[in-house]
């Protein structure tokens, strides 16, 4: 007989259970893992995972109690769907529970939230991240912005509050602008949702339309994961028209909305953004037939007030033409009778001295022949009177040597004197001085004197 | 004159020719009637164009719901 201790089955168990409650001492532990395998009936059953370079490397079972279940699910609020399901990473506390019919369990008391809205936040960076290693995050701000945004590859999932919206607000628009949109459906948020997106926008050939719109109502934050998946970030970011969102929500940005060339909160925000670049361009168009019909105004204006010019000269300048030319005529008249009488005054001048050289030419012919015929007369004069003048001159001769003869005696004989002063004769009383002592020659004697004053003629 | 249909712009310009050489006085007293009435002619072939296709353009204009 073999000394043998056999334990039953339950105090192996119960042994285990005091082992575990000695080592953990009914503590609560925050446990990081991933959710697999859900079911809620009354109370959740779930297992909890860890995967690690895709292999799971541990496992373990896990329960929620209803109570504790209702009140997480009402702590996660919206969130409580994206979070309680298969394959999401939680943050939970949970006690290690060993029950001796049902085994190792973790006992899970709560949730916390902020871990995977981080979770979230932390993939939502490195999606950004990893699009700017790719030099994609801008990539579609930088799409051409046409002038008008007509044909609409509309991402959204039909029927869905979100749609509606959009589509009700762009086919009714006020101003009646007409908008082409090709929808491209597609569920925007639950598992499986990025993979519909991604089909949706590979679906959508670029050259057919101006603008990719997705749209979605409103969600909770998890609820946008979709929007934050890389792969459907590329196929968006490089899509060579832009970009619209209107992924709707007030607090949170989706990746999509951050790579978007124009994001906006609401499917009814695009709608409006793309009436109004409508309208914004029908306003431009206006203003530019208004200039243009303006330009054309001042232009007639302009040439009809060059026409009413044209129209002032042509009734005034022929008239002062006229005038001129009027002016002109008389000025030649006046000059024309002038001139004819000039010519007339000249003419009748050689009239007159034709008609003088006829009265005088025959008289001077006469003349020339008398003139001729008195100067043989007096040439002969001339002879007979150089005969009669020499004779004369001869005698004159003989007259004047007896006048020398007689010299200045015959004169003082006629009772002339002759006053010398120191022996020269004076002609000029003003050659004396009073006291001068002079001497006067008569014909007969001689008187000495001195002069007493002078008197000077002429 | 054997004319081909007359547009606004050669109005003008045959008009432009005969106010310049009215300014000039380079008209004969000969030609004057026949240049004046051709002015004349012209400047009110012009104004009618210019009202018409004012008119024209309003039209068009206000068509588009405008002005």
């Amino acid at each position: 007989m073999d000394e043998r201790r056999v334990f039953t089955l339950s105090q192996v168990s119960t042994a285990i259970k005091q082992r575990i409650e000695e080592a953990t001492g009914g503590q609560a532990y925050w446990i990081r893992a991933e959710i697999a395998g859900l079911k809620v009936k009354n109370h959740a059953y779930l297992e909890l995972v860890e995967h690690k370079g895709g292999q799971k490397v541990a496992v373990m079972r896990a329960h929620i109690w209803n109570s504790a279940y209702q009140r997480i699910r009402s702590e996660l609020g919206a969130e409580a769907d994206n979070i309680l399901k298969d394959g999401v990473e939680v943050l939970l506390l949970g006690r290690v529970d060993f029950h001796l019919v049902h085994g190792l369990s973790i006992n899970i008391e709560a949730l916390d939230l902020a871990f995977n809205i981080g979770e979230m936040e932390r993939r939502k960076l490195a999606t950004i991240r990893a699009l700017k290693e790719d030099g994609l995050y801008n990539r579609n701000r930088f799409a051409p912005m046409p002038m008008v945004l007509q044909r609409i590859a509309l991402v959204a999932s039909v029927g869905s509050a979100a749609y509606a919206d959009f589509m009700q607000h762009l086919q009714h628009n006020e101003r009646g602008y007409r908008f082409h949109v090709r929808v491209f459906g597609s569920a925007v948020q639950g598992d499986g949702a990025a993979a519909e997106l991604r089909a949706a926008v590979g679906a959508i050939d670029p050259r057919l339309f101006d603008a990719l719109v997705l749209v979605r109502g409103g969600g909770s934050k998890l609820d946008l994961e979709p929007f934050n998946d890389l792969e459907l970030a590329r196929l968006v970011a490089a899509f060579p028209k832009p970009v619209l969102t209107g992924i709707g929500h007030d607090v949170d940005t989706s990746v999509l909305d951050l790579i978007a060339k124009e994001p906006h909160k609401t499917p009814t925000a695009v709608a409006d953004f793309l009436v109004d670049k409508a309208s914004g361009f029908e306003i431009a168009l206006t203003s530019m037939l208004d200039k243009v019909h303006g330009l054309v105004l001042e232009d007639f204006s302009m040439r009809r007030e060059t026409l009413s010019a044209y129209a002032e000269m042509v009734r005034t300048r022929p008239v002062n033409h006229c005038q001129l030319q009027r002016g002109r005529l008389h000025t030649a008249t006046g000059q024309l009778a002038h001139r004819v009488q000039a010519k007339l005054h000249t003419e009748g001048q050689v009239l007159e001295n034709h008609r003088a050289r006829l009265t005088t030419d025959p008289l001077r012919w006469l003349q020339q022949v008398k003139r001729a015929g008195l100067e043989e007369l007096s040439i002969k004069l001339g002879l007979v009177a150089n005969k009669q003048l020499q004779l004369v001159a001869l005698q004159l001769k003989g007259l004047r040597e007896t006048v020398n003869l007689l010299g200045p005696q015959a004169t003082l004989a006629r009772g002339f004197s002759i006053t010398r002063a120191q022996g020269q004769a004076i002609t000029d009383a003003g050659n004396l001085r009073p006291g001068e002592r002079i001497t006067t020659t008569l014909a007969k004697g001689t008187v000495h004197s001195t002069v007493e004053s002078i008197e000077q003629h002429g | 004159m054997a004319e081909k249909p007359l547009t606004y712009d050669k109005a003008y310009a045959e008009l432009e020719q005969i106010m310049t050489d009215l300014q000039a006085d380079k008209i004969g007293v000969d030609e004057l009637t026949v240049k004046v009435k051709r002015a004349v002619e012209l400047i009110t072939f012009c104004s009618q164009m210019l009202r018409s296709t004012e008119d024209e353009v309003g039209k068009l204009v206000k068509k588009l719901g405008l002005a």
